[in-house]
């Protein structure tokens, strides 16, 4: 048994040097002749077991007969604790990567993958597309409509979260993971809206904005998949793709290059951007969750928090 | 006069690690002495030897020719050119097995408890048919049975045994061996790993025919070796390796070969080891090796006392006068391994366990192995007290 354990340890250090990748393959080699019926023939385990009882004996010697006696029911009891523990790293780090937290969906504990809870607390300045000309001193407050902006989520719900964002800007792209895993987890509790906020530094921002408008005004069935469609080809971006992935999203083209060519969705835009303006919104992406301004990215785990925190306050 | 044990202990700086080391069968510590000897032909005068004739070169040669000297006078030999440089027993015995001019059907004599090294040249033979090769076996105290020697010997070619056995530390009676084997017409060859180490030998004295001996089992470095052979005897053995300085001269179709002992060392030579070698002779010489083996045998003999304390530890051989400084053991039923793993890591006592090599004799006997303490001049009474008060630890737990 003590040849699975010393597998996974010495198969963790070996990464780090060359001297423990050896007792990692005999430790392999002793786990499967034993799988296999056959004496391990390196003797790691007796090695092992030699090693460790030998050392202990020189601190305790009642420790170490104990210890050298009830070997391999302790082997036993360290090989169980080892699976035990592999599983529940395993679930967490699969939490971790679906909902940020390793806890799991429902839990806001500790997280040893991220011990700072820094996927959750972001950090403006490394998770904001800032513009140059904005300036970023003053307080936030939103203010303007979302009546005529795209909505998802239930419209008489009590937590309205609006998103000012910029289809060129990355850290934008990287919140859409997790405003997709909001959208999926609340979508009863919470009305999601986008604004359209094209950083003036940012090429062809505003002409993805205005593209978006329009299938907003035309197919708003269609429009969240465009959306999310236009930050998963952000790096590609070009008048052709926003036209080809209007066809993609099977939004009405004609309709489409009508709109743009008549500007129809510019006043939506720039109305959007004005409200942003308004809200002394100054970079990519900002949430208000109910009115209270977020700067920059945010994780799904604390979307989760302050969801939870807007809804004990009902 | 008795061993200032204190002062060779201050030679052997490794011993400042607090350690007891018991496995001198295997291989034996080192002191400054010989590791200085080599240093000095890296750091001063690394050259070629029998070769380039510039200073170095001549150096070298020089240093090796006083150090075959200095070999040829640790085991009494006639002639320099007697003494051939290995790189260990096994070598020196695997040359004579592979050079010696056998005729189909020459019988060969060994003993039951013969080193793998001893053994297994000997066995190739036999499988081709060159030789027809028989076992002396061991009386049931696993000494020499010189009756079973003596009927087995008459129509012979060569006996080649083991003088003290790495199992049990026995050593052979030389002596009457060589004597009845001449009086059969017979040649020995005696493997002397375990007892040119611990023991006074004269070559000239035993009169036997071929000896090997290692240098790492006598303070020497590891990788060097040596083989003493009969002048006339030599001269009749066919080059077993052969390439650079085993010729004189040669052409696209024939060589001449050189003279003893270069015909017999090919190629560029460890020069640093063979100069260590023969400064670890010296170091032995010095201390005197009658003293060495009384030390042994009175440390041997206390350990012995220990072990027969209790009634589960059984020891292969007889006495401990007759096993030298080599006491082989087992606890009960325990794995040997076990018990030399045990000592290591509680108590840095470091001792050998297994079949030592002897997988023959353990196969014939049906025993796994054995615990191995093999003791040297280094070694003191405390320590043996220190290895039997651990041993009583131990067998708790086995």
């Amino acid at each position: 048994m003590i040849c699975i354990i010393a597998l996974f340890v010495f198969g963790i250090l070996g990464v780090f040097s060359a001297k423990y990748r050896l007792i990692a393959k005999e430790a392999f080699d002793c786990v499967f002749r034993k799988l296999t019926f056959r004496r391990c023939d390196s003797r790691l385990d007796s090695r092992l077991k030699a090693q460790i009882t030998g050392k202990l004996m020189k601190r305790h010697q009642g420790l170490g007969r104990q210890i050298y006696k009830n070997f391999e029911i302790i082997s036993w009891i360290f090989t169980i604790l080892l699976f035990v523990s592999l599983f529940y790293s395993g679930q967490g780090i699969y939490y971790f990567a679906k909902y940020g937290n390793c806890n799991g969906p429902d839990n806001n504990g500790f997280c040893i993958f991220d011990p700072l809870n820094n996927f959750g607390n972001n950090n403006e300045s490394e998770t904001l597309c800032h513009s140059p000309e904005l300036q970023s001193n003053k307080t936030l407050s939103f203010s303007g409509s979302i009546d005529n902006n795209p909505f998802i989520g239930n419209k008489n719900a009590s937590i309205t979260i609006v998103e000012f964002g910029c289809f060129s800007c990355p850290n934008t792209k990287t919140a859409v993971p997790e405003v997709k895993k909001l959208i999926d987890k609340y979508n009863d509790s919470i009305m999601f809206v986008y604004l359209d906020f094209p950083l003036p530094n940012h090429a062809l921002s505003y002409e993805s904005s205005l593209a978006a408008s329009c299938i907003w005004i035309n197919n708003p069935d269609k429009y969240w998949d465009y959306n999310f469609k236009i930050f998963d080809n952000q790096e590609k971006l070009s008048l052709n793709l926003l036209r080809q992935l209007t066809i993609n999203v099977g939004a009405d083209i004609e309709k489409f290059d009508s709109c743009l060519l008549n500007n129809e969705s510019k006043a939506l835009v720039d109305s959007d951007y004005q409200a942003g303006l308004d809200s002394n919104v100054y970079g990519t992406p900002t949430f208000f969750i109910n009115n209270k301004p977020y700067v920059g990215v945010i994780s799904f785990k604390k979307f989760k928090e302050i969801i939870e925190s807007e809804q004990k306050k009902e | 006069m008795g061993l200032n044990v204190e002062k060779i202990r201050g030679d052997f700086l490794v011993l400042q690690k607090r350690i007891v080391y018991f496995d001198n069968s295997c291989v034996t510590l080192r002191p400054r002495q010989v590791v200085e000897a080599m240093n000095k032909y890296y750091y001063e005068f690394s050259g070629c030897a029998g070769r380039s004739m510039h200073q170095f070169g001549n150096r070298t040669t020089q240093e090796v020719d006083l150090s075959r000297k200095q070999l040829r006078k640790f085991i009494d030999a006639k002639k320099d050119e007697e003494v051939i440089f290995t790189r260990n027993t096994t070598e020196g015995i695997n040359l004579v097995a592979n050079s010696f001019n056998f005729k189909k059907g020459d019988k060969v004599l060994i003993t039951d408890k013969e080193h793998n090294s001893n053994l297994l040249p000997w066995q190739l033979l036999a499988e081709k048919g060159t030789i027809k090769l028989e076992v002396i076996n061991s009386k049931p105290d696993n000494t020499f049975s010189m009756e079973e020697f003596e009927e087995k010997v008459k129509d012979a070619k060569l006996v080649s045994i083991v003088h003290t056995s790495n199992l049990d530390g026995v050593t052979n009676p030389a002596r009457e061996i060589i004597k009845t084997a001449r009086k059969n017409g017979v040649l020995v060859m005696l493997d002397a790993a375990q007892s040119a180490p611990h023991k006074e030998l004269s070559v000239r004295d035993l009169d036997v025919d071929f000896l090997a001996f290692s240098g790492h089992k006598m303070l020497g470095p590891s990788g060097m070796g040596a083989l003493y052979g009969k002048k006339e005897l030599l001269e009749e053995l066919n080059p077993f390796l052969v390439g650079g300085e085993t010729v004189k001269d040669t052409t696209y179709t024939s060589r001449e070969w050189e003279n003893l002992p270069e015909r017999f060392e090919a190629g560029l030579q460890n020069y640093a080891g063979i100069m260590g070698f023969a400064e670890a002779t010296r170091y032995l010489e010095k201390i005197g090796l009658k003293n060495i083996e009384k030390h042994e045998e009175k440390l041997n003999s206390q350990l012995t006392d220990g072990l027969n304390k209790y009634g589960d530890v059984k020891i292969i051989g007889p006495s401990p006068d007759k096993r030298g400084g080599i006491t082989s053991f087992t606890i009960g039923k325990s794995d040997p391994h076990q018990i030399a793993m045990l000592l290591d890591h509680s108590a840095n006592i470091m001792i050998r366990s297994g079949a030592h090599c002897v997988h023959s004799w353990f196969n014939k006997h049906k025993i796994s192995g054995t615990a191995r303490a093999s003791l040297y001049l280094y070694n003191t009474p405390q320590e043996v007290d220190y290895f039997l008060e651990n041993i009583k630890k131990i067998r708790k737990l086995l």
